[in-house]
């Protein structure tokens, strides 16, 4: 059967759009010219509709201020709100001035009986009573008697008395904005530390305005976030966005600019390593590629292709294997200790990244916090311990013949050792964990100067310059570098002995050096 | 140099209307009726995230009144985290109640809802969700013909 289709009558049909809700908002002129007549309809018997009558005037000032409103309400936007939740902070720490208690052990229920048990005693107003107390101290002491002992004991009183203060807070906050944002201004001038600062610039706002000491630093919290705010949505062209990443993709500045969502990851792999190194035991952690042998993402422990091999094939220990080239990431830690247990590694891992190293698969109903886990969706990040890759080194020295072979051989392999423990790479001038503009949700934790970095490879060059700079050593020939069980070597000016990811070199104790003695010299030589 | 927030509207009444200290403080409580709805409104949009995330227990919402106890605290908040889960086409089971524990089981479900849709699961939330909505729904707005 066929069916027949009117293409005109399709053409009558108006394509699906999305409703663009369109707001209420008036400017002055016309929320007054409503008001006017909505008071001149309710109200026949006026009709001295002049500006100098005090019902216009009034009616003017609330015409005014619904405008204003419409004004704030336009320009509000969600532009300038950075790219984030602050979930990292605590429960109470997360609005600028207060919070309630958190839901579920009936602290809340308690805080709101007792907020109308004390705002429903007669012939009393608890909420006026409370505004007047000089000091938290004495708001204590005002409700912890009759007639307002119901407010309860001492935790829920507390919060009843910052809700009962919250709207003279609020108030101060909204018509005092340019008193605290000068106060905070001018304690930026100074020297002092950010606390400090803080410190001063809430003193400020209590001389001004009256409020409790912890109101006040409520007061330039808020003072400091609109701040945040306000660098957040600063006007960035997309060819600016570089000035606020990396050029590894790391964000520099923390909550991210919005802008910054759809070109930057906010979370990068040195931010693992970072997290990595927050933890007491561990002295350098990186982030690298693959599975390295060591814990996997799940608490499990790699396992070699050989093994992995032996299972069968719908088991999914296979995708536990060892593979540098895996997608996934491998947090290679040092311990202080130089020699974790894979216990220890777990609870590093889990510091880093979450709990799933204990609690894989966890589901939405499980116990653990709101910011876990602390890892990109699709991230697969283990930890590795940092191992060790033994490298013979065997070279010739020219001496001159004075010289002391023994001691000229042991001063040039303690200048290798030195080398191989320190790193050759000059210390970056932004070091990996460096401090963000902006502190995030992760604190700093930067990677220690020195040291060799994991996988990188020895330049034979390099090591040459360390043994000419030995006392006595007048030059090098015949330099290779070879794996510990004689295998590998490397030689020439430009080569490069390869370390494997994870590892960092350490001289064998197999003795290589020869010596000669350089019998002629000079310029003439 | 920044200006204030907000300014009560009988701080913009004539000077004459602030001479008699009583008729100015009756007419400021008159007229400061209005600028607490005010208020709570520049309170909701400074701090959305309290309004319309997992976190809105926390704060207690602007439209309901201090005395109002526990029973119709617990309403409003569980009705608007009702609301929210419905954003993960989700009916929140009546087997929560609506009490303290059913509050805090909400809490919870919209806190893991948006982490399992959100781009990344660090840190963010409904506040990610509903800034991306937004600017979608934005994005796609302007770009229809007129």
């Amino acid at each position: 059967m066929t069916t027949t289709v009117d293409s005109a009558a399709i053409r009558d049909i108006a394509p699906i759009s999305l409703h663009e809700p369109q707001g209420h908002d008036t400017d002055f002129d016309a929320a007054r010219q409503r008001m006017v007549a909505a008071a001149v309809a309710g109200s026949p018997g006026w009709t001295d509709h002049n500006a100098a009558n005090p019902g216009t005037t009034l009616l003017e000032a609330a015409a005014f201020t619904l405008a204003d409103m419409h004004f704030r309400l336009a320009n509000a936007g969600f532009d300038g709100w950075p790219a984030a939740w602050p979930g990292w902070l605590d429960e109470a720490e997360r609005h600028w001035s207060s919070s309630l208690p958190t839901p579920g052990s009936g602290a809340l229920t308690a805080v709101a009986n007792a907020l109308r048990a004390v705002l429903t005693v007669a012939g009393r107003d608890a909420e006026r009573e409370v505004m007047a107390c000089p000091s938290r101290a004495d708001a204590e002491a005002l409700l912890a008697q009759a007639p307002f002992a119901g407010a309860g004991g001492a935790e829920a009183r507390a919060a009843v008395i910052t809700a009962l203060r919250w709207g003279t807070v609020r108030r101060a906050a909204l018509e005092h904005t340019d008193l605290i944002a000068d106060a905070v201004a001018a304690a930026d001038e100074t020297t002092l530390n950010p606390t400090e600062r803080d410190a001063r610039a809430a003193a400020e706002i209590a001389a001004s305005l009256g409020l409790w000491p912890e109101e006040c630093e409520a007061l330039v919290r808020r003072e400091r976030r609109r701040q945040l705010r306000e660098l957040a949505a600063t006007p960035l062209s997309f060819d600016s966005l570089e000035d606020l990443e990396t050029a590894d993709g790391r964000t520099k500045v923390w909550p991210p600019h919005p802008k910054q969502m759809l070109t930057c990851e906010p979370v990068t792999n040195d931010d693992y390593a970072s997290r990595a190194r927050s933890h007491p035991a561990v002295r350098r952690a990186w982030a690298v590629r693959g599975r390295l042998p060591g814990i996997a993402w799940n608490g499990l422990p790699t396992l070699t292709p050989a093994e992995a091999e032996a299972l069968d094939d719908h088991n999914p220990l296979r995708f536990l294997v060892s593979d540098e080239e895996a997608e996934a990431i491998t947090l290679v830690v040092e311990t202080t200790d130089g020699n974790p247990s894979d216990g220890e590694l777990r609870a590093i891992l889990a510091h880093a990244v979450g709990t799933e190293a204990f609690v894989p698969y966890n589901t939405w109903r499980d116990g653990s916090g709101a910011n876990e886990p602390r890892r990109l969706m699709c991230d697969e990040v283990g930890i590795a311990p940092l191992r060790v890759t033994f490298v013979r080194v065997q070279a010739t020295l020219l001496i001159p013949p004075t010289a002391n072979r023994g001691e000229v051989i042991e001063a040039a392999a303690a200048a290798i050792d030195a080398f191989l423990d320190s790193g050759q790479a000059p210390p970056s001038e932004e070091s990996p964990g460096a401090d963000p503009l902006l502190s995030g949700p992760w604190p700093p934790a930067p990677q220690p100067h020195g040291g060799w970095v994991p996988g990188e490879a020895i330049r034979l060059s390099e090591v040459v310059a360390q043994i000419v700079a030995t006392p006595e050593v007048i030059a090098v020939k015949e330099l290779k570098i070879g794996k510990d069980n004689g295998t590998g070597w490397v030689s020439g000016a430009n080569a490069e002995f390869e370390i494997p990811v994870g590892h960092v070199p350490r001289r064998s104790v197999y003795e290589c050096f020869t010596t000669e003695f350089l019998l002629d010299g000079g310029c003439d030589a | 140099m920044r200006s204030a927030d907000f300014t009560r509207t009988a701080a913009t009444l004539p000077a004459l209307y602030h001479e008699d200290p009583v008729s100015y403080e009756q007419v400021d409580g008159y007229l400061g009726l209005a600028d607490t709805l005010h208020e709570a409104m520049l309170e909701l949009i400074e701090d959305l995230e309290f309004g319309v995330g997992p976190d809105a227990a926390l704060r207690w919402p602007t439209d309901v009144p201090l005395h109002a106890g526990a029973d119709t605290l617990l309403a409003e908040l569980n009705a608007r985290y009702d609301a929210l889960a419905q954003w993960f086409a989700y009916e929140t089971p009546g087997s929560w109640g609506g009490g303290e524990q059913g509050l805090a089981a909400r809490r919870q479900f919209l806190a893991k809802a948006a982490k399992a849709v959100a781009p990344s699961r660090d840190a963010l939330g409904i506040h990610r969700l509903v800034l991306r909505v937004l600017r979608d729904h934005r994005t796609r707005a302007s770009a229809l013909p007129a």
